[in-house]
């Protein structure tokens, strides 16, 4: 009796083995021996890499006198909102408690604006906030600013996007705009599978060179002169 | 001597995988609001599992004997009540709740379940009759988990008749028509059920269909190679956490591999191989036919479970939902695996126990 349990159980021990061998192999298999193309598949599938804006160079009249700048705006989206009521109530909650005056402003199926032109110590309220719920996420916008004059904005000229990034359509911003561009850097990062970043992988590949200052002979009074 | 030092292993071992799963955890949920919350858990019911470990070994196996006209019943009674009194939890229902518990009996009933088949199937004659005694008992036990419908623990279930049936000297050629008697109706299954169909063509091509039935298998595939020989290090099982169902639980193995690599998640095949090593070296120190089987079997029984969920994550097998003993994230399922190891060390204490 004991010599046919020792043989039956070899036989369950074996075929426990060879199972234990396969499931070894297969490891190994997508681990090391097919890694790269899976590693591939894997970062086509949730990889990122995007542009970050160069800061546009300040125009200058010929006494230094600032004309044009740039500045900086943060906004608050959430992104890829979650399809179940339960959770967007609790991302909606938790940032009144935070953000109070926020309300809501859809702006697509999968976009919707919270909040416009958050201050530094809002961005550090919401820090633990988009910790918790990644389809939170702060959007920079820059702005270009002009001093106040008809004239000198039309001297300036006009800016607009293209792809993210800004560009002089009319006037110096045009004339000077390789100048003031500088070079856009450029990142990368990880998503979820809601295509939400991932917090902890977001990665530098190039960082961005701000546009260089440009000085032009002309001075701000003789603007203000030719306009009066 | 000799006999003691392996029940020492069996227990050590077991400890130390409870060690290394409440770590697998919190690896693998260290990307939550409360990271801390799942292993905080954890750990408690491992202390609370080594206590019944001890309690389970100290217990005379001849009152689990005495008692499992009692046990069973009961433990049938909690299983099968489930279905009208229980939770639904990721479309299963298979919970009871108790306020911040839940217990899931289809865990805790699976060494009773193999207690039964040790103590009562081999006591009905030989050949067909056993068989069909073992096969009753088991689908008695087998519907009520059907029924949540929790497939993964039917495997389990069923993995456990054909050990004990096997270590009890059953003959073959019933299990050989059982197979051809359930032919028809698998056909008819995946003729009239095209899901089931379905994922199996995503398990054996997931490429055709990325984004559906072959998401779950490629996601495992993107794991492991992500973790490569040495792994992403502790902490940075991203790909698991954000692609992977139920990284701390289903998928925990593929998570460490992410994390470790291959020289992190090779160790516990060894060590699951270890356990069942001392689990056979006890059997074979038993004396009495029944409790070794029954120590034995719970060993394999064990091993097979920690194998379907590493199957699973290694992608040869079809998705399905199942822990990894002791490491997986769930306190019945780790309780249960203690209690059951527990009644195995007392079954392999010698014969010489003071009669009732």
């Amino acid at each position: 009796m004991m010599k046919t349990f020792k043989f039956r159980l070899l036989v369950l021990v074996t075929l426990l083995l060879l199972w234990g061998g396969l499931a070894a192999g297969a490891l190994l298999y997508y681990s090391v021996i097919r890694r790269g193309q899976y590693l591939e598949m894997g970062n086509r599938l949730a990889l990122r890499q995007g542009t970050i804006q160069a800061t546009r160079g300040r125009i200058l009249d010929c006494n230094g006198v600032v004309l044009a700048w740039s500045e900086k705006y943060y906004d608050l989206f959430l992104v890829n909102p979650p399809s179940g009521d339960i959770r967007r109530e609790a991302v909606i909650q938790k940032l009144r408690l935070v953000l109070p005056e926020s309300e809501p402003e859809v702006a697509g199926d999968a976009i919707w604006l919270l909040k416009t032109d958050l201050s530094p110590s809002q961005l550090m309220a919401l820090e633990v906030l988009l910790r918790s719920y990644p389809e939170l996420q702060i959007v920079p916008r820059e702005e270009r600013l002009v001093v106040d004059y008809p004239e000198v904005r039309r001297f300036i000229g006009r800016v607009a996007y293209r792809r993210d990034l800004m560009y002089g359509v009319d006037g110096a911003e045009k004339e000077y705009d390789v100048e003031l561009s500088g070079t856009p850097g450029e990142y990368e990062v990880m998503l979820d599978r809601r295509r939400n970043w991932i917090a902890g992988t977001w990665k530098l590949l190039a960082p961005a060179i701000s546009g260089e200052d440009m000085k032009l002979n002309v001075a701000l009074a003789d603007l203000l002169e030719k306009q009066q | 001597m000799v006999h003691f030092n392996w029940a020492l292993v069996v227990a050590g071992l077991l400890f130390l995988l409870g060690l290394w799963g409440c770590m697998a955890i919190y690896n693998a949920t260290l990307m939550n609001a409360a990271p801390f919350y799942f292993v905080g858990r954890q750990f408690f019911w491992l202390l609370l599992g080594l206590v019944l470990l001890v309690g389970c070994a100290r217990v005379p196996f001849r009152w689990y004997r005495s008692q499992m006209k009692f046990l069973a019943p009961v433990m049938f009674l909690f299983l099968i009540t489930v279905l009208p009194l229980g939770i639904q939890v990721n479309g299963m229902r298979g919970w009871y709740s108790l306020g911040h518990f839940m217990i899931q009996p289809s865990e805790l009933a699976k060494p009773f379940f193999l207690l039964t088949l040790c103590l009562w199937g081999g006591h009905f004659g030989d050949g067909l009759k056993r068989f069909g005694t073992m096969l009753g008992i088991t689908l008695v036990w087998l519907v009520p988990v059907i029924l949540q419908p929790d497939f993964g623990t039917a495997t389990v279930y069923l993995a456990g008749f054909l050990i004990v049936y096997w270590l009890s000297g059953g003959v073959f050629w019933p299990l050989a028509g059982l197979a051809a008697a359930l032919v028809p109706g698998v056909i008819y299954l995946l003729a009239t059920r095209p899901y089931i169909m379905r994922r199996f063509e995503g398990f054996l091509t997931p490429l055709a269909d990325p984004g559906g039935s072959g998401w779950h298998v490629l996601q495992f595939q993107y794991t492991l190679a992500r973790g490569g020989f040495s792994g992403m290090s502790w902490g940075k099982a991203v790909w698991a956490n954000c692609y992977l169902p139920l990284p701390h639980s289903d998928s925990v193995f593929a998570s460490i591999t992410e994390s470790l690599g291959v020289a992190g998640a090779m160790p516990i095949i060894f060590i699951f191989g270890l356990l069942v090593f001392a689990f056979v070296k006890l059997a074979l120190l038993t004396e009495n036919r029944e409790r070794r089987i029954y120590v034995a079997a719970f060993g394999c029984l064990v091993a097979v479970q920690a194998l379907l969920h590493i199957s699973v994550n290694v992608t040869i097998f079809p998705p399905t939902g199942l822990t990894l003993p002791i490491l997986s994230y769930g306190g019945s399922s780790l309780i249960a695996t203690m209690i059951g190891a527990g009644i195995a060390l007392s079954a392999a204490k010698p014969e010489s126990e003071p009669k009732p």
